[in-house]
């Protein structure tokens, strides 16, 4: 099966079987930043933003992106110029083994897109999908909520 | 389940054509996020339904429209009078699954602990099943057995009617396990009408840790014409007993 | 106190933007491309022989490019635990055994051209078993006449400790100071308790994987995500019976560990793969995979016996524990060890008495887990102080702060207790436990807390403290090392063995040596880990590598600023001594500098590796006192401090995983997890008839408690109250289900919900008074008929 879809600005296509997994395929596509933890929905590691909505790739097939945008963490921001939730978590000390951090990162995307500003139990609600085993989350909030609080000033 | 065939559809009519043409192993998909804990290796094909419509939530006569391919997530982010989904929303699963599973999905193939059978079913919503015609079935007959029974082949979910929270009358939804992620140990949604301090009408249901989600008749049949007090709970206290709880819904003996 | 430029200020974490930015950085992402897929058979029975397996089916099958199995690799006994050499675990394990131990052992694995093919290749695999009675739990597998697990001759210890495979008994430790019973005969108070400590699993976001493939000078090149490189490398030539020359062991970012890699699981069989193929080989655990045949926290079953005086000292103090190790004895001596030497230390008695044993069971394998023996005793003995201060009318801080150890004090468990030896005598240099205490009971307003036994309800809430110890490194065994390398624009090669997985530790060792030379930290380019390249470090474990890798990091930029000096002195003609290093220069004592990327001489130095092991003899012991707001569960008087307490002992916020349903039910001996619940049309939930009546019990708390208090069934004012009090019943519930301000009409849901339940049960309450009086005891042992 041949899908036409648009990943991180660029149309891409692709063959692909109807039980392949947007993960794969997006890892197969050289998107290394997209992390595969539990490969069943419940971690977030797997994470993409589908339309400006965040999603487990993990769980999607690849069909169901045909003609649609996808975006990963490396269309985002990147060493030299990166995103003000990067730097934002980079900074706080957020990061430790960093393998969650591309979900976190798109999670956080996706709501500040829609809401440059949330409070925290907005932030709480969209970002209850991504689970973290090294920070216990306080920094990853801490980093989020300062982002949010310059966002309002 | 291993999908050997994908199909988009892009309309109802054209859903129901496919599903039809392509046999017994052809299954909607609607977000798909089920799939993850269906681990065998059926063969399925599968017919995504999610450029067909049947997206968001519409305000009529006191009902709430809601389209069967809405997501979670725009059941939370709706808000309006009488409107109670957007907090059974909130405790579904995680933001990724709130945007990937729509209520139809949600609801056509019921596993125990799925959040909203049990919501519904003490909102007493309709669901409507566009097929060569459309029927209606009302949640507690709905939910009544598995609702593929209900489907003829091609047939799909395409609406349920909410009834709004009117004046005098109250909802509840409680999910009880460790964190939203987890499967819910028990669900619990319950909607009352009141006059006055008396009880004139309720409807309570559970979910999890019973084989389908279900209503407590003969629980409700004793809450109704009940006064409710103000206080005084604490002496009742420690009498509470799991068992009347549990026995009335008969479906929960072993 | 010494003036720092780089430590002890916040630096940004040095690889943490690549790792933002979605770098390839990880195993999963630097495998070949053409790589093999390896998937494995798992066993299906707790115990069990393999009376014979045939593979020839698999063989044929697409793709299929090997097949390992007992009957076609080596047998070399050995431990799959990451420890030191030679191990204090016991060599009871082999790449493939003729005989399964526990459901999820691994039988035989298969490499495929891709994962599909191998699965497909795995259930072709015909194997016939022939079951052995089996053993659940530490009672049983003591027993005389229990099943032996490990009854192979090879079994055996490297080094000379206790070891009774042919009882099950893993292992075992014991010390002694004084007469323990005469002093709890003697005592003014004595307590006996008993406690158990679950499974837990670690549940890092990156699961095992592991990637192999061969170079142009047929050497295997091993990229895993691992703590303990250098223990891989020595493991795969051991268990492949290969020199350790002819294996690189690369370990690139890591999703974490948390002790879970401290073991060589995966690394073998996929080296095996590479060089029997002569492909690239990959493996990855699933979630599913991970939380069953990787490794748990060991369960341990303590009994304590403490024995007190009237004044509150402490005279006898008594544990006797056993883990459950599970089907392997990885980490069991070090684990059970560390549940008394870490802990006992902490608190003074005049006698001592302790008891570690491990028991082998046909159940997952216990290993390394953060905190590693220590949280589990530390759960039991704290309980225990609490209980104590009880009973002599103290309070429970006080008690703690009387008998807890202080400066310059020592105790003789160091001595007593090493890894499988004697231990090393050492004095605590010092230590702030008062001011922990001081500072935490302020916090969290200790004096106002009250008692639990003034407070009414099922769920009372409370105020609670524990105080631990934990150790860092064991002196005179582990060691790390480090290699400098000065290039001709000031910047430094940092090479270190160690293991960087997440913690930091890079930064932290490119800090001390920016420290030490004088420059700043991003002059720094930190490697870590390499075998070929980067020296020997025993890993990342035991909380150890910013005191003992960073020592070694310390001694190497020492040595290389010392050359540095020396050039600079000859530049500008004074002596060496008179150089300052500081700011990327070298300052001569008029005032004078030369930079470190001098245009005059390129200063190209190389160090190392300068080892640190003598230097490293103090032993790190952390201690910490931790408060936490708790509630105690009780019923019919009994409270339940069991229940209670992990909260406040086990280490994380998180939830390890689930915790097994083990060697109970119709499932004996398969853990179940909740999250891998198998369904199709007829549903079975693993839901006990207990489980059920306690979330009814919390239930209906939780309805009470969100109605306590409320006179109105309207109005905010409501609302809120609900709220709060719901807060307070379920604080991760009420997050998600408090009332929102969103417009619903002035209908309180969460009144009338509780209304509404707290109605339903008046009936039923007056209905079965009777019933209930008449049947006490069905009541209380059964709720759900």
């Amino acid at each position: 099966m041949n899908i036409q879809f648009t990943l991180n600005g660029k149309l891409r296509t692709a063959e692909v079987e109807a039980n392949t997994k947007l993960a794969d395929l997006l890892r197969e596509l050289g998107c290394a930043s997209v992390k595969i933890g539990c490969n069943e929905g419940a971690c977030g590691s797997c994470a993409v933003n589908v339309d400006g909505r965040l999603i487990n790739s993990c769980l999607t097939y690849a069909g169901q992106v045909n003609g649609r945008t996808v975006e990963t963490v490396e269309a985002i921001g990147s060493l030299d110029h990166p995103h003000p939730i990067q730097d934002a978590l980079v900074e706080e000390g957020a990061i430790q083994c960093g393998y969650c951090m591309p979900g976190v990162i798109l999670a956080a995307k996706a709501l500040f897109d829609k809401n440059p500003s949330p409070t925290e139990e907005e932030l709480a609600v969209a970002l209850d999908g991504q689970l973290c085993r090294c920070t216990g989350y306080q920094k990853i909030e801490s980093a989020l909520r300062k982002l949010a609080s310059e966002a309002r000033s | 389940m291993k999908l050997t065939a994908y199909h988009r559809a892009k309309s109802l009519a054209d859903a129901r054509r496919l599903l039809k043409e392509l046999g017994p192993t052809a299954m909607p998909l609607a977000g798909a996020s089920s799939h993850s804990f269906v681990k065998n290796d059926d063969e399925k094909i599968g017919v995504d339904i999610a450029d067909i419509g049947f997206e968001g939530v519409e305000c009529k006569n006191g009902h709430f429209v809601v389209g069967a391919n809405t997501r979670i997530a725009d059941l939370q982010a709706f808000h309006a009078p009488g409107w109670v989904l957007d907090r059974v929303a909130l405790r579904f699963v995680s933001q990724p699954l709130r945007n990937m599973t729509t209520i139809g999905g949600n609801i056509s193939r019921v596993f125990p602990w799925n959040d909203f059978p049990v919501a519904l079913l003490a909102l007493n919503a309709t669901m409507t099943i566009s097929g060569e015609a459309k029927t209606s079935h009302l949640a507690s007959v709905f939910f009544d057995g598995q609702p593929s029974r209900l489907f003829q082949p091609g047939d799909l979910l395409t609406e349920i009617s909410v009834p709004e929270i009117g004046e005098g009358s109250g909802f509840g939804y409680h999910k009880e396990s460790l964190v939203n992620m987890d499967f819910s140990h028990l669900t619990i949604a319950a909607w009352i009408r009141r006059e006055g301090r008396t009880i004139r009408d309720a409807r309570v249901a559970v979910g999890a840790g019973v084989p389908l989600p279900c209503r407590l008749s003969a629980l409700e049949a004793e809450l109704v014409g009940k006064k409710m007090r103000r206080g005084g709970h604490r002496r009742r206290r420690g009498s509470a007993s799991g068992r009347c709880f549990l026995e009335r819904g008969s479906r929960i003996q072993q | 106190m010494k003036k720092f430029n780089v430590v002890a200020k916040s630096v940004r974490k040095i690889d943490s933007l690549s790792l933002a930015t979605g770098k390839p950085m990880f195993v999963a992402d630097l495998k070949p491309a053409d790589s093999l897929y390896v998937k494995a058979l798992w066993s299906p029975h707790a115990h069990a022989r393999i009376v014979s397996i045939d593979v020839s089916e698999a063989e044929k099958m697409p793709g299929v490019h090997c097949i390992l199995h007992h009957g076609n690799v080596p047998r070399v006994v050995h431990t799959t635990a990451g420890q030191g050499f030679p191990e204090p675990s016991p060599y009871d394990s082999f790449l493939f055994d003729n005989k399964v131990r526990f459901v999820g052992d691994r039988v035989a694995a298969v490499a495929a051209d891709t994962p599909e093919q191998a699965a497909a290749a795995v259930k072709a695999i015909k194997v016939v078993y022939e079951e052995l009675p089996a053993v659940f739990t530490i009672d049983d597998a003591l027993k005389p006449g229990a099943p032996v697990i490990h009854d192979e001759p090879e079994a055996h210890v490297p080094i000379p400790v206790p070891y009774e495979p042919q009882r099950n008994l893993a292992a075992r430790v014991a010390m002694d100071v004084g007469d323990v019973e005469a002093e709890l005969k003697a005592a003014d108070t004595m307590l006996d308790r008993e406690f158990y400590t679950d499974y837990a699993h670690h549940c890092p976001i990156e699961p095992h994987i592991v990637t192999a493939h061969l170079d142009v000078d047929g050497r295997v090149i091993v990229t895993t995500s691992t703590q303990v490189p250098f223990h891989v490398r020595r493991i795969v030539a051991q268990v492949l019976q290969i020199p350790v020359r002819r294996i690189r062991v690369v370990k690139p970012r890591i999703g974490g560990g948390f002790g879970g890699k401290q073991e060589v699981l995966l690394e073998p069989v996929v080296a095996m793969f590479a060089l029997r193929t002569g492909r690239a080989v990959h493996w990855k655990y699933t979630r599913e995979e991970e939380f069953v045949s990787s490794r748990t926290r060991h369960p341990e079953k303590m009994r304590i016996r403490a024995g007190v005086k009237k004044d509150g000292s402490i005279s006898a103090l008594a544990l006797d524990c056993c883990t459950n190790s599970g089907a392997y004895g990885a980490h069991a001596l070090t684990v059970v060890c560390n549940s008394g030497s870490k802990i006992l230390p902490l608190y003074r008695s005049k006698t001592i008495h302790f008891v570690g044993e491990s028991a082998y069971t046909n159940l997952p394998v216990g290993g390394a887990y953060r905190g590693y023996g220590a949280t589990q005793s530390t759960f039991g003995i704290d309980c225990m102080m609490d209980e104590l201060a009880e009973m002599l009318g103290m309070d429970p801080l006080e008690f703690r702060r009387m008998n807890t150890i202080r400066s310059g004090e020592t105790s003789p468990v160091f001595r007593a207790l090493g890894e499988g030896k004697a231990g090393v005598e050492q004095s605590i240099g010092s230590c702030e436990m008062e001011k922990c205490m001081k500072l935490g009971a302020r916090e969290i307003g200790w004096k106002k807390r009250g008692r639990w036994q003034d407070k009414k309800g099922r769920f009372r809430r409370g105020i609670g403290m524990a105080s631990l110890m934990q150790g860092s490194s064991i002196p005179e065994i582990d060691m790390g090392a480090a290699t400098m390398k000065m290039n001709d624009d000031g910047s430094f090669n940092l090479l270190v063995g160690a293991t960087d997985i997440g913690t930091g530790s890079d930064t932290i060792l490119a800090q001390i040596a920016a420290e030490t030379v004088g420059c700043d930290v991003d002059k720094l380019i930190v490697y870590s880990s390499d075998t070929d390249t980067t020296p020997f470090d025993v890993g990342a474990y035991a909380s150890s590598t910013t005191y003992l890798s960073g020592m070694a990091v310390k001694n190497v930029a020492e040595k290389v600023a010392k050359q540095i000096a020396g050039v600079g002195a000859a530049m500008m003609e004074c002596k060496p001594k008179e150089i300052d290093l500081r700011d990327n220069c070298a300052f001569g004592p008029d005032g004078k500098s030369v930079t470190f990327s001098g245009n005059r001489a390129a200063l190209a130095l190389w160090v190392g590796p300068v080892p640190n092991w003598r230097d490293f003899l103090a032993y790190h012991a952390q201690v910490a006192a931790a408060f936490l707001r708790t509630f105690l569960r009780s019923g019919g008087g009994h409270v339940d401090r069991q229940g209670a307490r992990p909260a406040l002992c086990r280490s994380g916020g998180l939830r390890h995983g689930s915790e097994p349903e083990a060697g109970r039910g119709p499932d004996r001996g398969r853990r179940v997890e909740r999250n891998q619940l198998c369904v199709d049309g007829a549903v079975s939930l693993q839901f006990t008839r207990a489980d059920a009546q306690s979330i009814l019990r919390a239930l209906q708390d939780h309805v009470h408690a969100g109605q306590a208090g409320a006179e109105d069934h309207s109005g905010p004012q409501l609302r809120k109250r609900v709220a709060r009090t719901a807060q307070r019943a379920f604080p991760k519930f009420a997050s998600t289900a408090r009332s929102p301000a969103s417009p619903t009409p002035s209908t309180m849901p969460w009144a009338f919900v509780c209304a509404a339940l707290r109605s339903c049960r008046m009936p039923f309450g007056k209905r079965f008074k009777n019933a209930r009086a008449d049947n006490k005891r069905a009541d209380a042992a059964d709720d759900i008929e």
